[in-house]
């Protein structure tokens, strides 16, 4: 009974977490925190000032996430950055 | 010896012996290194490391660590703030352990376990004068942290644009210190705070005696930046980043006057190092070494610095540039890399 949880590649490697990353969580909230036991530092690479950073993207399932967002049993968490720059 | 060089897409570390130089790296590939910082008492070296995804880190090497290691526990304006999107800064303090970081949006945070954790000296980003700070064009950024030599309690930032603040105790109160150079975007009188400082460095040897490159010009403070003299008679331009400083004499100072302000890059295409051994009121054209023409090229407020051995220059077009007669002849120390952003010797 956990959340499935897809990280990006680039911070799979620096946190060195698997794919997918199998934690436990109601909440996005909770889940970025259990993340962070996994690999200490994570959440705020995706947190900061209580809200998502500015170019994270949070998906439940296939829908559109905030923090409150609540995460099924079961559920899929996928982690999705902008892409952007030169 | 070891030229550590942020750069927009990582960091690099050139290893040098005489006028040969290899390439090491990157380290944090991809993403933005604004200020390193080699602490020899503690044999460790700082990062001020930025992605633009995942926000800014602090990092950290021991010499001779396999790897480097990154730290933001408290790295934060906590939920209540602005998000912090950029590390700025970053300079070892003179007691083991002590660390301090310079953010954007501007804030100054302190560690005291070696970048382990890190915590905000708030007093300064809630100074009765923070209503005067606004963004220059890479943000509103604490760029610049220079401890006092022997006292502790002393430290001077440098904001953009906000200008230079002391603090005499610690960080808990702080005083701007910008009189004699203006803000004109701002007033036509200079405001006591608001100043675009670029670069601002303690003469070697001094612990009074300030260089600054200004968004307006180049100035010289002989009170600990109480106040501020212009001293660019001789520069073909007021206009530029960086300013280095001898290590032990304080008349000697080298600056790279950029064309202001929208071109920004190198006078006719031909970078030029200016050095004064009088500082500042007069100065010497250093180019032995360096591209003829049709270079335009820029360097920026940390690509530039001196020390006992040399003085290096990084520039916007991945070209390091070292001299070791105080500027005046250059050689190439690396090139093709990306758009520098910062040296340090350690």
């Amino acid at each position: 009974m956990s959340v499935s949880v897809r990280l990006p590649r680039e911070l799979r490697q620096v946190y060195e977490l698997p794919d997918p990353v199998e934690v436990e969580g109601g909440t996005v909230a909770e889940v970025i925190a259990a993340l962070d036991d996994l690999g200490p530092g994570v959440a705020h690479r995706l947190v900061d000032a209580g809200r998502l950073r500015r170019h994270i993207v949070v998906f439940v399932g296939v829908g559109h996430a905030d923090l409150d967002t609540e995460v099924p049993v079961d559920g899929d968490v996928t982690v999705v950055t902008a892409v952007a720059g030169g | 010896m070891r030229l550590f060089t942020g750069t927009r897409k990582g960091l690099f570390t050139l290893v040098g012996e005489g006028d040969r130089w290899e390439v090491e790296g990157p380290a944090f590939a991809g993403w933005e290194v604004n200020s390193v910082d080699h602490d020899p008492h503690t044999a460790t070296t700082y990062a001020a490391v930025t992605s633009a995804t995942y926000g800014p880190v602090i990092a950290r090497r021991r010499d001779g660590g396999a790897s480097w290691e990154h730290s933001s526990e408290g790295f934060t304006y906590g939920d209540g703030g602005p998000e912090l999107v950029g590390a700025w800064a970053v300079k070892a303090g003179r007691d083991p352990g002590l660390v301090y970081a310079g953010a954007r949006p501007a804030g100054l945070f302190r560690s005291t376990d070696g970048g382990e954790t890190w915590a905000e000296l708030a007093a300064l980003r809630s100074h009765p004068t923070s209503e005067l700070w606004s963004p220059g064009a890479a943000g509103l950024i604490l760029h610049t942290i220079v401890p006092h030599p022997s006292d502790p309690q002393q430290l001077w930032v440098g904001i953009s644009a906000a200008g230079v603040y002391h603090t005499a105790d610690g960080g808990q109160s702080w005083e701007p210190r910008n009189a004699g150079i203006g803000a004109p975007w701002e007033t036509p009188e200079p405001p006591p705070a608001g100043q675009c400082c670029h670069k601002v460095r303690l003469a070697g040897g001094s612990a009074t005696r300030m260089f600054q490159q200004n968004h307006v010009g180049q100035y010289r403070s002989d009170d600990a930046g109480a106040t501020w003299d212009p001293i660019d008679t001789g520069l073909p331009s007021s206009f530029g980043f960086p300013v280095a400083v001898h290590p032990t004499d304080h008349d000697t100072a080298w600056f790279l006057p950029l064309v202001g302000d929208s071109r920004r890059f190198v006078p006719d295409g031909q970078p030029a190092v200016y050095r004064t051994r009088d500082g500042g009121a007069t100065y010497t054209r250093h180019v032995d070494g360096l591209p003829a023409s049709h270079a335009h090229l820029v360097v920026l407020r940390d690509a530039m610095i001196a020390d006992a051995d040399g003085v290096y220059f990084g520039t916007s077009t991945g070209q390091v540039f070292a001299s070791h007669d105080e500027g005046d002849s250059w050689s190439h120390a690396a090139d093709f890399l990306p758009p520098v952003h910062a040296l340090a010797v350690g």
